[in-house]
């Protein structure tokens, strides 16, 4: 079993703002850039080699996510890295449509395995466990999660597949009832797994979870852990989680394609659920809905604004669809946290409104 | 008078556990001023149930549709003299129906602030929905109050959350609250209006650093207050005229902490409407207690009033919101209670 803690110190004790000289010089190199930033330099009111402080890639304005659509993936990786390139393109959600495609180097694979090695031994969970993952695979990165259970944390994993895309569209059309017996399709193999085979903790989304106490409580009630991400998850689901398991480990984490998160102990009898990012090349801030350049006070809501800093990926200001909490995670952590992170929703505004 | 055959009919709730009232989703709908011009239109353009409704309405005030969707409030009109309380009750019925015709999604309980409490109270069949229009246009044509003590207005201001605001006024007269919206920023305050008479309000005001206090220049009416007593001597004749019912699902009040669940409870939440203060904590906390575990906020609404509830809520008032209400309702595996027979029109 690898150990990476000291791997994870090394992050953790980097400047952010050495940091990013690091990557941004890396990405616009002329000689060995990657391609998509190198175009992009020619727009940008400033020379990115002039940046010397992680503040200022405020300049590069938000990441037209757009882009991430219809370019090839490989336009983001410096050509540093050899060609041709090998290895997969992963997709963001793709709920809401055409999904944003990133390809991962293996560092970068690597830095997202090292973190959830690290985080599963920090959150309570065994090594040489059995492990249930139930989730998206394909082109959803949190499917590779069961490989790194078994390399890096000695676990044998049973898998169940899903499709949030054909859920989100049974949705879409108004297919509640249809997307319900899909998920009791889901809950049925799961169910399968677990009334005959020893298993420990299971990974799966927060909503499946909720769906499998609902239909089958005494399986769910024999394990010995669950964590869980994907679909937002409530405290008080937490608190009816935790009461299902009967002590058993609830973790809910917060994570996408582009970047992964520690959590944090819960505060307040569960009612504050904080996230730490993967520093240093994952960041995040919490910002003004309407204002994405400012940043809200501790303890303020706003919208998640991520900066992805990898040697071979440069996403700087991806303004998230998710409302969160500033969170400060005091002196032991070198960066801001998010909390009770949830959908954010496009509203209007009304002009008149005195309530 | 009235038609009982609308589309959001809601059938009884499943009982259980939380008081007998077993809620799981709720609608939740602001207070009244939250309209503006074309609130409503998408979804008016996507669906007929909606513009079925639009077209009752229409009839039942002789304001046609495109006024409802456009008209704006002229210069010197209070706003209960403008479409705009129709269009934002026209929203919300139009919402509901959708949600109940297209989705087969109805709440268990439902719950609004001020003007909405009254809406809600419709969606809850506990009052015809031609009636609530009669009211709303009776509303439009209430005399000005007297003006002795100097015109009326409406402030803002913020006080540390540990405040009661009662205690805050005990000693000023001429002021009263009007609205406590609940938590604001970090949690650390809440925001409370304020009504009574504009010399009044400023002479408070005083007592605060500058700023502090805002009186609104765009109201001259002392909301949810004693000085709003001619309003209801002026409806109290159609309220008598109107016929209330128990409501099919509980009304949770924003006057105190309470479902009702009787169709006197309504008459009296409309009658005290236009005198008593308001509050989004009570609203919320009743929900809390009757087992809410998802909030669809219908229509035209400051949304983040909502927001610091202990259950989810998701704003609904355009086609990509349905979406995002029907997600929800999967996500948090929301049991629905079932549709009437007479859901159709």
């Amino acid at each position: 079993m690898k150990d990476v803690t000291e791997q994870i110190d090394q992050w953790l004790s980097q400047d952010i703002d050495a940091w990013t000289r690091r990557v941004v010089r890396r990405h616009f190199d002329p000689d060995t850039g990657s391609p998509y930033w190198l175009k992009r330099a020619a727009e940008l009111a400033v020379d990115p080699r002039d940046i010397t402080r992680y503040d200022e890639l405020s300049a590069f304005g938000p990441m037209p996510l757009g882009d991430l659509r219809t370019l090839d993936p490989a336009e983001l990786v410096p050509q540093a890295v050899p060609r041709p390139l090998t290895g997969r393109i992963w997709d963001s959600g793709g709920t809401t449509g055409n999904p944003c495609r990133v390809f991962y180097t293996e560092p970068m694979l690597e830095h997202r395995a090292a973190w959830r090695r690290w985080v599963i031994e920090r959150e309570g969970f065994e090594p040489g466990r059995t492990w249930l993952q139930a989730t998206p695979t394909g082109p959803h990165l949190i499917g590779h999660g069961a490989v790194d259970l078994a390399d890096l944390y000695d676990g044998r994993v049973y898998g169940i597949d899903f499709d949030p895309r054909w859920v989100k569209r049974l949705l879409r059309d108004g297919r509640l009832k249809d997307a319900q017996e899909y998920t009791a399709h889901l809950t049925e193999q799961i169910a399968a797994v677990l009334e005959h085979q020893p298993v420990d903790y299971l990974v799966t989304t927060p909503a499946l979870l909720q769906a499998l106490i609902k239909a089958r409580p005494e399986l769910v009630a024999r394990l010995k852990g669950v964590r869980l991400s994907g679909t937002h998850a409530t405290p008080a689901m937490r608190r009816s989680f935790h009461k299902a398991l009967g002590g058993g480990l609830v973790v809910v984490t917060y994570a996408n394609t582009f970047g992964n998160t520690v959590g944090l102990p819960v505060e307040d009898d569960g009612a504050l659920m904080p996230y730490l990012p993967n520093y240093p090349q994952v960041t995040m801030a919490v910002v003004d809905k309407d204002d994405w350049s400012k940043v809200v006070g501790y303890g303020e809501q706003g919208q998640v604004r991520l900066t992805v800093l990898h040697d071979d990926l440069f996403l700087p200001n991806v303004l998230e669809r998710d409302l969160a909490v500033r969170y400060d995670t005091g002196p032991e952590w070198p960066c801001d946290g998010v909390a009770n992170v949830k959908p954010l929703q496009v509203v209007r505004s009304a002009p008149e409104g005195i309530y | 008078m009235g038609c009982r055959g609308d589309a959001a009919r809601f059938g009884p709730v499943r009982t259980g556990g939380n008081g007998g009232f077993g809620v799981t989703l709720a609608y939740v709908l602001d207070g009244g001023m939250n309209d503006q011009p074309g609130a409503g239109a998408e979804l008016y353009e996507l669906f007929p149930s909606v513009q079925h409704t639009y077209q009752r309405i229409a009839e039942w005030t002789g304001i046609d549709v495109q006024r409802i969707f456009e008209e704006e409030r002229q210069p010197g009109q209070e706003h209960r003299q403008g479409v705009g309380a129709i269009r934002q009750a026209a929203a919300v019925l139009g919402i509901a129906d959708v949600l109940a015709e297209e989705y087969g999604i109805t709440p268990a309980a439902v719950c609004g602030l001020s003007f909405g409490a009254l809406v809600g109270a419709a969606l809850a069949g506990a009052v015809e929905r031609q009636d609530l229009f009669t009211l709303l246009m009776r509303l439009r044509e209430v005399p000005s109050p007297a003006t002795d003590n100097g015109p009326q207005a409406v402030a803002m201001l913020r006080i540390p959350y540990d405040t009661a605001p009662d205690d805050l006024l005990a000693d000023v007269p001429d002021v009263y609250l009007s609205a406590d919206l609940g938590k604001v920023g970090t949690g650390q305050e809440r925001m409370v209006l304020l009504g009574g008479y504009r010399s009044a309000l400023q002479e408070f005001g005083a007592r605060f650093p500058a700023g502090a206090l805002h009186v609104s220049d765009d109201h001259g009416a002392a909301f949810h207050s004693p000085l709003q007593r001619h309003i209801s001597d002026f409806l109290e004749p159609t309220l008598e005229a109107m016929t209330f019912h128990d409501p099919r699902v509980p009304v949770h009040s924003c006057m105190e902490r309470k479902a009702l669940t009787t169709a006197e409870e309504i008459r009296d939440l409309f009658r005290r409407n236009p005198t008593a203060p308001v509050s989004v904590p009570h609203m919320i906390g009743g929900l809390e207690d009757g087992g809410t575990e998802l909030g669809l906020v219908l229509g035209p609404a400051a949304f983040g009033t909502f927001q610091n509830a202990s259950f989810p809520v998701v704003h609904v008032e355009s086609p990509d919101h349905v979406f995002e209400a029907m997600t929800a309702v999967y996500d948090f595996g929301i049991e629905l209670p079932s549709t009437e027979a007479g859901v159709t029109q």
